[in-house]
């Protein structure tokens, strides 16, 4: 397991509620390779946010993660620390957070203070990892932005977030999760909320950066279209868990689980004859309280077989070199509990 | 543009405007003026789907509520045709404004903020029937259950409350309440965008099919470019309030006779891994509609610009049957569309 960047074994992260106990993430496994790509895909409500919320530790309130191991490799020294073992607000954790591994998030107006300019939330994380040296962090900084692509920088620094537009507050929160160089960077949603034009901007700025700084990229989002032209491996999620992981190419030419199949087919393709009716999934996700034991997909599955699919939870299998799938349509093996 | 060719025209935009001042002050002296709607002209003909697509800040959502005069526009004719002859919307009195509405309903993007909390799903669809005064009574309470069965809602749900519904569920309430006083034109701003991607098919579905049913004609509002193919006879692209070009679905797609159209192509992500488009990247942002650009808006953003389009603004022209376009250069150029 050497070129792994990080591993996260059997993932369960469950919120306690009143009414019961919400099963986000519920026995996720993934691995990404350094300096690779991998895409989690999945609709709302599937736990792809958690788990990123779940590696960083940054969960919030009634949620625990139960049981798993998130294993953070260093290739050069060798060592491996286990992410899920360490307390949320202890010393590891923080220099790993926005050092390591940092973040990017889907509303950057939100997720920035609005009370500091871009250059002090900039220079914080320079502050605590790096160099306490206020030029050097000052140069770091001016560095950065001017990477990511934002013209007079000297003069951003000194503005808050509400002074720049959705795409320039994106360049500036690329900037602020970079400065670091992290090993891994997180994208949660990143160009969810901006227009076309501007989403090829930001993915362009993000493959450019990622070849340039070699790190590896976790890339969350619901849209499929972003997901192939961004990653090479891909992994979907459904109710917590991973229900299909292949090589980018595999899942959007030979996919196999039906989830999968299902959701490629309900949405229109761009140059496909227009006025043609989608195959809907019928259904909603379903929310994973106290969910039952059988296969999450059960009820919206067209080739779901009774007396099979709602009676145990399908494991994860390989069914031919690197294409892992969750169903019992290819094996009878089951999730061990 | 010449409308007179076609007699089945439903609605028809003339050099509609919409300026909204920028006030400063405490006299709020005007200091400005944003083009949200710049000299628009349109039309729709009966029982098609017109895609608007543009990026935020564009205007469509502004041109759309222009139209129902939910906003009132500054300039410009808005004919509407019902009970058979087409009438100027702008010339009416808030009392035949009102009559007039009942063939004209909205969907909304957000079906979170667009339905009311405190009433029951059987009050929300029952409320423009009984504000237009359409039905009452036992009538009423029948068209209501017709039109939730009609979206795919259930019977025993109509005494919940919006909260109890998924997203998917509350979009189809919204169809359903559009739908009730049985409107020709049906103005959808953003339906699917706020909805996940399987949830999204299934309302694209439902609405090609009430479409069918009850030949009814939408003015479909999007950012999302494959699903204004999926769904458009016709689409429009809007940039900073005005129309750019307007073409058959398949002709925009395939042949794009503007820069801004070609850019915007090629930016969707494609599905398929191995047919990488070039991305062409646009660089700026969408232009200040306070503080337009001179001459043509998109210049500064354009790959093909010349001296020309930074002085005189380029004008409407047909460069092919029914494909508009406002472009110095839309003959010549030979740009790139979907393959």
């Amino acid at each position: 397991m050497k070129d792994y960047i990080i591993e996260v074994q059997n993932l369960k992260t469950y919120f306690y509620l009143d009414e019961g106990i919400v099963k986000a993430v519920d026995g996720l496994s993934l691995d990404i390779k350094e300096k690779k790509t991998l895409g989690l895909m999945g609709e709302s409500g599937c736990g792809k946010s958690v788990t990123a919320l779940s590696i960083l530790r940054i969960l919030p309130k009634p949620g625990k993660i139960v049981s798993g191991k998130i294993l953070l490799h260093d290739s050069q020294n060798g060592s491996t620390r286990d992410l899920a073992a360490m307390k949320p607000d202890s010393p590891e954790i923080r220099s790993v957070r926005g050092n390591e591994i940092s973040m990017i998030f889907q509303e950057p107006m939100t997720s920035f203070s609005p009370v500091h300019t871009i250059g002090n939330q900039i220079l914080e994380s320079i502050y605590y990892h790096d160099t306490q040296d206020k030029k050097l962090a000052m140069e770091k900084a001016l560095d950065m932005l001017h990477k990511v692509g934002i013209s007079n920088p000297e003069q951003r620094m000194n503005e808050y977030p509400h002074q720049l537009s959705g795409g320039l507050r994106q360049r500036a929160m690329i900037a602020m999760a970079l400065v670091c160089r992290p090993k891994l960077l997180i994208a949660d949603e990143p160009t969810t909320a901006l227009d076309v034009t501007i989403q090829a901007q930001i993915l362009e700025l993000m493959q450019g950066l990622q070849e340039e700084l070699g790190m590896a990229v976790m890339f969350i989002t619901h849209a499929l279209g972003v997901i192939s032209s961004i990653s090479e491996k891909v992994a979907v999620m459904y109710l917590g868990r991973v229900v299909e992981f292949a090589d980018t190419k595999i899942i959007f030419k030979n996919p196999q689980h039906p989830y999968t199949i299902c959701l490629l087919k309900s949405i229109p393709h761009m140059g496909r004859k227009a006025k043609t009716r989608l195959e809907a999934i019928k259904g909603n996700v379903p929310i994973p309280l106290d969910p039952l034991p059988q296969c999450g997909f059960y009820a919206r599955c067209p080739s779901a077989m009774d007396g099979t699919c709602d009676t145990a939870v399908p494991g994860l299998i390989e069914i031919e070199q690197g294409h892992f799938v969750r169903c019992f349509l290819y094996s009878s093996e089951k999730e061990a509990s | 543009m010449t409308s007179q060719a076609y007699s089945n025209l439903i609605l028809e935009l003339k050099n509609l405007k919409k300026y909204f001042p920028i006030e400063k002050g405490f006299f709020r002296r005007a200091e400005g003026q944003v083009r949200a709607v710049d000299d628009v002209s349109l039309f729709i003909k009966e029982g098609e789907t017109l895609g608007l697509v543009g990026e935020s800040g564009s205007g469509k959502t502004t041109l759309g509520r222009c139209i129902l005069r939910v906003i009132e526009p500054t300039e410009g004719e808005i004919y509407f045709r019902y009970n058979d002859k087409p009438v100027n919307l702008l010339d009416l009195d808030s009392r035949e404004m009102h009559m007039a509405r009942r063939h004209l309903q909205m969907i909304f993007q957000d079906p979170y903020s667009s339905l009311d909390p405190r009433m029951i799903i059987s009050d929300i669809i029952a409320e423009p029937l009984y504000a237009n005064k359409v039905l009452k009574g036992k009538k009423l309470r029948e068209r209501v259950r017709e039109l939730v069965e009609l979206v795919g809602l259930e019977k025993t749900q109509m005494r919940r409350y919006p909260h109890a519904f998924s997203g998917g569920q509350r979009q189809r309430i919204g169809i359903a309440r559009a739908l009730a006083t049985q409107p020709k034109l049906i103005i959808a701003d953003e339906p699917v965008s706020a909805l996940d991607v399987s949830i999204q098919a299934q309302i694209l579905n439902l609405m090609q099919d009430l479409q069918k049913r009850f030949n009814l004609t939408y003015l479909f509002i999007a950012h999302d470019l494959s699903v204004v193919e999926h769904i458009s006879d016709r689409v429009a692209v809007m940039y900073v309030g005005k129309i750019i070009e307007l073409a058959e679905t398949e002709e925009l797609y395939i042949r794009p006779k503007h820069p801004y159209t070609e850019a915007l192509l090629s930016a969707v992500p494609q599905l398929d891994p191995e047919t990488k488009m070039k991305r062409i990247i646009l660089p700026g942002e969408v232009a200040n509609p306070a503080d337009p650009p001179s001459g043509c808006y998109f210049h500064p953003r354009c790959n093909y610009a010349k001296e020309i389009c930074k002085t005189d603004a380029p004008k409407w022209e047909e460069v092919a049957p029914e494909h508009f376009v406002v472009c110095h250069f839309a003959k010549e150029l030979t740009l790139k569309g979907v393959d």
